[in-house]
């Protein structure tokens, strides 16, 4: 509560209006400290206070014109519906935050979101009402982060070897699914399924993944799910404080680290942060000393898989300025910087020379790609009566470099020095400017985006063109709520001006010779998006759900690239031609509880008249060494699927502070996306999967500690699109210990191991990119993690 | 909730119908069923400057679109990419169709292309875009001007000892002048699951290299030697004798050897 008191005892100014009437601000939080959004206030007058505003935290504000007001607090299943099973009574001041304690009764995310909520360097999951509950990731230590939150119903990481991997909800990936960051989108080469997300798993304070009609507000393209990564700001104490973690694994010989260092001004006004860090890793291994590719037998020396080893390093400065308790200012800059080595199959077809010599397990040679990404993000918000006006621009760069040897690529007139296969350097600007007006029972939001692409290429080898594309969207959300039912309804325009410049190159080994890869075109495409969502509260239980029509506009790789895409070892054709891809989605979600048991159950469903996709023509590619051409295309997609999540905690004693707790939670989920013109299945669909994680903890005032397992099923992948290989089934045993210690001192220390594949399984995992050439996952791995806090 | 009442219905009919009518989908991939290169399905030895003949047979439930005939070196990486005449590299699609059909190319090997081991891959599609497994023979080409290599010892089948050392007796000749020459040792490990026709594979246990800044036309490879590490398994191993010419012609002589303990 520490931490509460002194956000409470910060927040100084508050504004009086028009004679009588005064500001009241209230924050929910829960026995856990952990905010409850989902609940309303209702006031002596009868008046409701249904939408919290995010400032930092989510602060639910009213005026009244008495001294103090006495209110009820409602908590709900969803936003805010009447007459919930938990309702507690406070009294409440103007002129400072009232901070409220409640008993959690059902904690659920906000409505419709797939994932949960994840935070802390160290990855700590937070279950605001998905299956997992407070510190259940907390050591899953990921190689990425795209990995540590994998365990999300609906949400897993598409992996390249270790240390670049992706997020994918509900089966869909890059282009599709948005990262956002600090109200920004992460501007990277998405679209590539061997590009890793170039954001420091350390320095995330918390994630979430949402879809419906709150991912309006986010951007394009977001209503069938979107990352948002979310600053933590009340946490971070007055005067100076900070993190040290020390990171190790066994299996790549991994060792890493982070510092953070924060400094809160004793007047509250600034807060500074800075953090920096550090992972370097080896060679990975595997549970197998070969593997077989078509029909060859391939040696892997000892398990290793050569020049898989990389590094990355990582800082991220954020300075925030509090004019007063309702403006601020926050900027924030970061840069990501890896070198990961790829593989030498990953390029070509893969020989036993190149690969059964491991030579220095340290190095990173070619093939190996590099990412540095650049980001400044600017975050100015001003709280006036009843509005909310936020301003963010953010300006990225990123800069992708792929390396490996022209002679390789029987580019002989290349000299051998010049690695650089393909270099990619796109830079962006985007402004969003967003303003919300809450009243009472509803709240009305509109407002406005731009960003300005910027791609330029380099590299003998080409895949996507030199582009410019400028995009635009507005939005308008309303939220309201009537005696038995909250709405809320979205509507977006999105518009893209995308100038491509053409590319030609010498063909192949024939330097003088010039083909046209790709020819320029200007393309401007502007679409609608209209969403509904709804909840309601049921007893103890809730349901809510969303129907949306949605319009995504293609990206320039689908409208625009023309060769072999190392990525999916495929020749890839865009095509300037493509509509949008526009589909009608739903997706209903069912919340019960039986206390101690409760279960989240999700539906969901869609169907696209024009998906895009990459349809192998039945023609090969000229390029030497490649395969089929896989063309851009559009056909009409069906997707469905689901997701179950369900808890139960069996107390071992009085529900008191100091109990055992044994804590079950049980995780399934399938997903089915078939396009309706060739009767296929889409090409890498998540196989049906279930989780089962048991962890018995003790909290105590001081230390606390936890020991648990993951036990994973996965289900073979038979459903596999042509030339897709399917994947047998395969399970796996994870185990994990942590012990956290309060000093006398108020710091704290903690340590936490974990040993990640148990039984040192070989398996092959369908959202690998290594899968392509049977290549097993990583084996058996002891995770050590320690860190203090002062 | 009247409009969701009537619609949900006929979405759950469309799933269903989906779900259905997975019928009829050719998703099978076509095969070669021969690849002669020189009407031959070995490993050959071919000139450069003479023609190749290549005939390929495939098979499809349906019917077959395209064959394609890929060529590159396979100098194997350790030499270190100071060539003056080009590898040669091929690609010719061919069109076909017809459930069983046999497609033919006659390449001309280029006079002026380097000397060395060469892959020939041939893949298979069908017109629905199924791929087949590919094929991977390997040629040795000679342009006459390669560095001639001439073993004496050891031979096929000598016996050694882990931890002895192997000194090759012989010479390497070439008129033009030697660039590099490497002596490798692999071990040969077979594959106890037998799969398919390649059911071993190299792995490189010691290597020897000597490069030259003088170009001799004449080198003995008693100046050379590998050393069986101790360390190692005995079994079945591989002595490579890789020249190549200040021109990046190749030369590789292979003696299989077994090493006891």
């Amino acid at each position: 509560m520490r931490i509460l008191y002194l956000f409470a005892a910060f927040c100084i100014a508050v504004t009086t209006f028009a004679q009588e009437e005064q500001l009241y601000k209230v924050v929910i939080v829960d026995q856990d400290e952990e905010e409850v959004t989902s609940a309303y206030l209702e006031l002596s007058d009868g008046r409701k206070v249904a939408f919290p505003q995010y400032d930092g935290r989510f602060v639910y504000s009213f005026k009244s014109s008495n001294s103090s007001e006495f209110i009820k607090v409602v908590q709900t299943s969803g936003i805010g519906i009447p007459e919930g099973p938990k309702v507690d009574y406070f009294t409440v001041y103007p002129d400072s935050i009232n901070v409220l304690e409640v008993k959690r009764i059902y904690s659920v995310l906000p409505p419709v979101d797939v994932g949960s909520t994840l935070t802390s360097g160290n990855i700590k999951f937070r279950s605001s009402g998905a299956a997992l509950d407070d510190d259940h990731i907390r050591e899953r230590a990921g190689n990425s982060l795209s990995e540590a939150i994998d365990v999300l119903p609906g949400v897993h990481a598409v992996n390249t070897g270790v240390g670049i991997a992706k997020p994918m909800i509900r089966g869909f990936i890059g282009n599709r699914v948005q990262v956002v960051d600090n109200g920004i989108r992460q501007e990277g080469q998405q679209w590539g399924m061997d590009h890793g997300l170039e954001i420091d798993q350390f320095s995330v304070d918390e994630v979430e993944v949402i879809s419906g009609p709150s991912a309006i507000a986010e951007g394009p393209g977001m209503l069938t799910g979107v990352v948002r990564i979310n600053p933590k700001w009340e946490s971070i104490k007055t005067g100076f404080s900070g993190t040290i973690q020390g990171l190790g694994k066994t299996n790549n010989r991994l060792y890493g680290g982070s510092g953070l260092l924060n400094y809160r001004s004793t007047n509250q006004r600034l807060i500074v942060s800075a953090r920096a860090s550090v992972q370097d890793f080896a060679d990975y291994r595997v549970p197998d000393d070969q593997f077989i590719y078509n029909g060859f037998i391939l040696p892997l020396p000892n398990g290793i898989l050569k020049n898989t080893a990389g590094t990355e390093l990582n800082f991220k400065a954020d300075v925030r300025y509090m004019f007063n308790s309702d403006e601020y200012l926050t900027y924030t800059f970061s840069v990501f910087d890896q070198v990961v080595g790829l593989f030498p199959g990953a390029t070509g077809i893969p020989r036993a020379f190149d690969i059964g010599e491991i030579g220095d397990q340290r190095n990173v040679a070619t093939p190996n790609q590099e990412t540095r990404h650049y980001k400044h993000i600017f975050d100015y918000q001003v709280s006036r009566g009843y509005y909310t006006h936020t301003l963010n621009i953010g300006i990225q760069e990123n800069i992708r470099r792929e390396r490996s040897q022209p002679h390789g690529h029987g580019l002989t007139y290349i000299d051998s020095s010049n690695t650089l296969a393909l270099g990619l350097n796109l830079t962006s600007i985007e402004a969003k400017y967003s303003t919300e007006y809450a009243k009472d029972n509803y709240s009305l939001s509109g407002g406005l985006n731009y960003q300005n692409k910027a791609n330029r290429i380099s590299g003998w080898e080409f895949l996507i063109p030199a582009y410019d594309r400028n995009e635009f969207g507005a939005f308008f959300l309303m939220k309201w709520r009537t005696s038995d039912w909250n709405y809320s309804a979205g509507v977006r325009l999105d518009g893209a001006n995308t100038n491509v410049q053409g590319h030609s190159q010498p063909y192949y080994a024939e330097p003088d010779s010039l083909v046209e890869r790709v020819a320029p075109f200007t393309l401007l495409q502007v679409r609608p998006s209209v969403t509904l969502g709804l909840s309601k509260q049921l007893g103890n239980h809730g349901i809510n759900g969303h129907v949306s029509y949605l319009n995504r506009l293609p990206a320039v790789n689908e409208l625009a690239s023309n060769g072999v895409h190392h990525g999916t070892f495929r020749h890839e054709v865009g095509n300037p031609d493509l509509d949008p891809e526009s589909g009608y989605v739903g997706e209903l979600n069912a919340f019960l509880n039986f206390e101690p048991l409760s279960i989240k159950m999700t539906g969901f469903g869609g169907y696209y008249s024009n998906f895009i996709y990459l349809n192998p023509s039945g023609r090969f590619s000229p390029l030497p060494d490649a395969g089929q051409l896989y063309q851009y295309e559009q056909s009409a997609m069906v997707q469905f699927g689901g997701e179950v999540s369900a808890t139960y905690d069996i107390y071992l004693g009085s529900k008191a502070w100091n109990d055992y707790l044994l804590h079950l939670t049980l995780i399934g989920e399938y997903v089915s996306a078939t396009s309706t013109e060739t009767n296929l299945p889409l090409p890498f669909q998540p196989p049906l999967g279930v989780t089962f994680i048991p962890e018995f903890e003790r909290t105590g005032e001081r230390s606390s500690w936890s020991v648990g397992s993951e036990l994973q099923f996965v289900a073979a992948q038979d459903r596999v699109a042509r030339n897709e290989l399917t994947t047998p089934g395969y399970g796996l045993i994870h185990i994990y210990a942590g012990y956290s210690d309060v000093l006398s001192n108020g710091n704290e220390w903690g340590v936490s191991v974990r040993i990640q594949n148990l039984t040192n399984q070989s398996y092959l995992r369908h959202l690998s990119r290594y899968r392509i050439l049977n290549l097993p996952e990583q084996g058996i791995n002891f995770i050590l993690q320690v860190k203090y806090s002062f | 909730m009247r409009v969701l009442k009537s619609t949900l219905p006929i979405a759950i009919a469309s799933l269903a119908f989906v779900a259905c009518s997975e019928e009829q989908v050719d998703t099978e991939a076509p095969e070669m069923t021969q690849v002669l290169i020189n009407g031959s399905d070995d490993e050959i030895t071919v000139q450069a400057g003479t023609q190749l003949s290549i005939d390929v047979s495939a098979v499809d439930n349906e019917s077959v679109s395209q064959v394609k005939i890929d060529i590159h070196e396979v100098f194997d990486g350790h030499e270190h990419g100071k060539v003056q005449v080009d590898p040669w590299t091929y690609v010719k699609i061919l069109n076909t169709s017809g459930a069983t059909v046999t497609v033919s190319d006659n390449p001309m090997i280029p006079t002026e292309v380097a000397s060395g081991p060469y892959h020939v891959v041939l893949r298979v599609l069908d017109d629905n875009g199924n791929e087949g497994e590919f094929e991977e023979r390997e040629i040795v080409i000679e342009n006459g001007s390669q560095p001639i290599v001439n073993v004496t010892s050891p031979v096929d089948e000598d016996v050694y000892q882990l931890g002895q050392t192997i000194t090759p007796m012989g010479t390497v000749t070439d008129v033009e002048g030697l660039e590099e020459i490497h002596l490798i040792l692999f071990q040969i490990e077979h594959d106890e699951h037998g799969h398919d026709h390649d059911d071993e594979h190299l792995h490189e246990v010691a290597e020897d290299e000597m490069e030259f800044t003088d170009d001799p036309t004449t080198f003995d490879l008693s100046n050379m030697s590998v050393t069986i590490p101790a360390t190692e398994e005995a079994g079945h191993y591989l002595l490579m004798i890789k020249a190549v010419d200040i021109e990046g012609n190749h030369t590789i002589v292979e003696v299989e050897l077994d090493i006891e303990e």
